[in-house]
């Protein structure tokens, strides 16, 4: 099941091939880290970094490409952002992106009259394979952390996880693709493991996804049992076929809590 | 058609825990079936309408004069070339995307010959009554889960075995992984094969086999009968575009008659007048 049309899912799918073909394309030199994180976390929106903002601009005008033609409708919008984009502006572009900073976007899109996503989701998607090629180059002091609230790489909210071959609740972030594991009966936001405070939710006909809820936070993760499946699907390909686990959830009152918990 | 994927039943990883069984039997809401001690712990005699996949448990002495169970998943084998399939009249089996070969419940009219086209011993009638209490029959097989795979989850066999002695998996990777196991195995169980009969142009069930087929009650070259290929590829094909010849050159001819008719009829009236 999933809400998703065909098309935005085959579109979601071809832009997922992209971002797999670029994390290739990045190498070492690529990413400098100019200041470290002083042992804070999470982790890469606190590192000082100088990318390769060439390879960056390259990924965002192929990326603009594949959309121009998947949706000429859109054609318009692209060829604005497109010439707006200077060399000067690709740093600033990649840091906003890293923080998640909506605002930015917004003015930005506002400015040259586009739709208000578009900025974000075109940076966002640009900025993911160097998270991803940084989270394999600290994947070691990651684990170390203390797994609190979210995404220690990247800060994303937890929200999705995988039931992996070996049975273990993997959580998994969408966006940097590091992933992490937690007690199958433990909120994933505020770490309680009282069974009383949690319940999983399994959707009729649908044996390999779960929504597990906590009454302590209200807050939500969503679980997909990889095992049973034919074919092994990228984190972010499985976050947007699982979105209608985000309605259920969310109509039920359940979100990603605001208030910082740490457990 | 080759399907993209395949089951794999690696027998020399069974363990003989029949989950795969019980998995089979809950998703498919089939019933139980209570039979007589067969003398042996294997649970059913064999496969049924209503009992899809059976482990069967052979009882073989090792060279070193011991004893060894030889395991194995039982269940359709979903034959490229399917005797079931070219023995259908109606035709109600068929193959699915997936490779699976699945019964039309609505076509099939219970006939029994996919029981006797069989060579696996696979297929078998179900008797059913409805509210009259008119007995009628379905042919009943496993499916390979096909709902299940329609929705991009592995057959529930699969998912339950916990020796990963059923796989599902890209063709390639299967085969692949077939061949690394024969090698494996070939020490303790020189008689090993893979079994994927070329006769029937391979299954979508490949075994790896502990000993010759033949030990487990399986056809050494199984091959769909002449006659049957014959009758359903070639004689019933002409026959239904016979059929649609017939039909078109008898409203033809009626057609034509009519017209002949009415010209003739006004002639009619000139003459006798």
């Amino acid at each position: 099941m999933s809400t998703d049309n065909q098309h935005y899912e085959e579109l979601q799918k071809r832009i997922e091939q992209t971002s797999h073909n670029w994390a290739s394309r990045i190498e070492g030199t690529d990413i400098v880290i100019a200041k470290g994180s002083g042992g804070t976390f999470p982790l890469i929106p606190q590192l000082q970094l100088d990318i390769n903002t060439e390879r960056y601009h390259t990924f965002i005008h192929e990326l603009l490409t594949l959309l121009e033609l998947e949706q000429p409708s859109l054609a318009k919008e692209y060829s604005l952002l497109r010439q707006s984009l200077h060399e000067s502006l690709l740093k600033e572009w990649f840091e906003a992106s890293v923080a998640t900073n909506f605002f930015y976007f917004e003015e930005y899109a506002k400015n040259l009259s586009i739709a208000k996503w578009l900025p974000f989701f075109i940076a966002e998607h640009a900025t993911r394979p160097f998270l991803q090629k940084l989270v394999l180059d600290h994947k070691e002091e990651l684990d170390l952390a203390d797994h609190q609230h979210g995404c220690v790489a990247c800060g994303e909210p937890a929200r999705l996880a995988i039931i992996s071959k070996k049975g273990k609740k993997e959580l998994i972030c969408p966006r940097c693709n590091y992933s992490w594991q937690e007690k199958k009966i433990s909120c994933a936001h505020c770490g309680t493991e009282d069974h009383t405070k949690i319940e999983i939710l399994k959707l009729e006909g649908q044996e390999n996804e779960q929504i597990h809820i906590c009454d302590s936070c209200k807050g939500y993760t969503k679980v997909i049992d990889v095992r049973k499946m034919i074919k092994k699907e990228s984190p972010q390909l499985l976050d947007h076929k699982s979105i209608h686990l985000d309605y259920i959830a969310q109509e039920r009152g359940y979100g990603i809590p605001t208030k910082a918990v740490t457990h | 058609m080759a399907a993209e994927y395949l089951k794999f039943v690696d027998v020399t990883k069974c363990d003989g825990c029949r989950a795969c069984m019980v998995a089979c039997k809950n998703w498919n809401d089939l019933p139980p079936e209570y039979e007589e001690f067969q003398g042996s712990i294997q649970s059913h005699e064999q496969l049924t309408a209503h009992t899809w996949n059976v482990l069967t448990f052979n009882e073989q002495e090792t060279t070193n004069g011991g004893f060894e169970w030889l395991f194995r998943h039982q269940s359709c084998l979903h034959c490229v070339q399917a005797g079931c399939e070219k023995a259908c009249p109606e035709d109600a089996i068929s193959h699915t995307k997936f490779g699976s070969v699945v019964v039309d419940a609505d076509k099939c009219v219970g006939c029994g010959y996919c029981v006797q086209g069989c060579q696996f011993n696979v297929i078998s009638l179900a008797t059913y009554k409805d509210k009259r209490g008119k007995e009628y029959r379905k042919a009943q097989k496993c499916t390979l889960c096909t709902d299940r795979l329609e929705q991009g989850l592995q057959p529930a066999c699969v998912t339950a075995c916990h020796t990963d002695c059923l796989i599902y998996d890209e063709r390639e990777a299967v085969l692949s992984e077939a061949n690394s196991r024969l090698l494996q195995v070939k020490d303790r169980f020189p008689n090993a094969n893979i079994y994927n009969p070329q006769g029937i142009k391979g299954t979508t069930t490949v075994y790896l086999l502990a000993d010759k087929p033949s030990v487990y009650g399986l056809p050494e070259n199984p091959k769909v009968a002449l006659s049957q290929v014959v009758w359903k590829d070639y004689a019933q094909p002409i026959g239904k575009a016979m059929l649609g010849v017939t039909t078109m050159a008898v409203i033809g001819a009626v057609i034509s008659n009519s017209i002949a008719k009415v010209k003739n009829g006004d002639k009619g009236v000139d003459h006798h007048e």
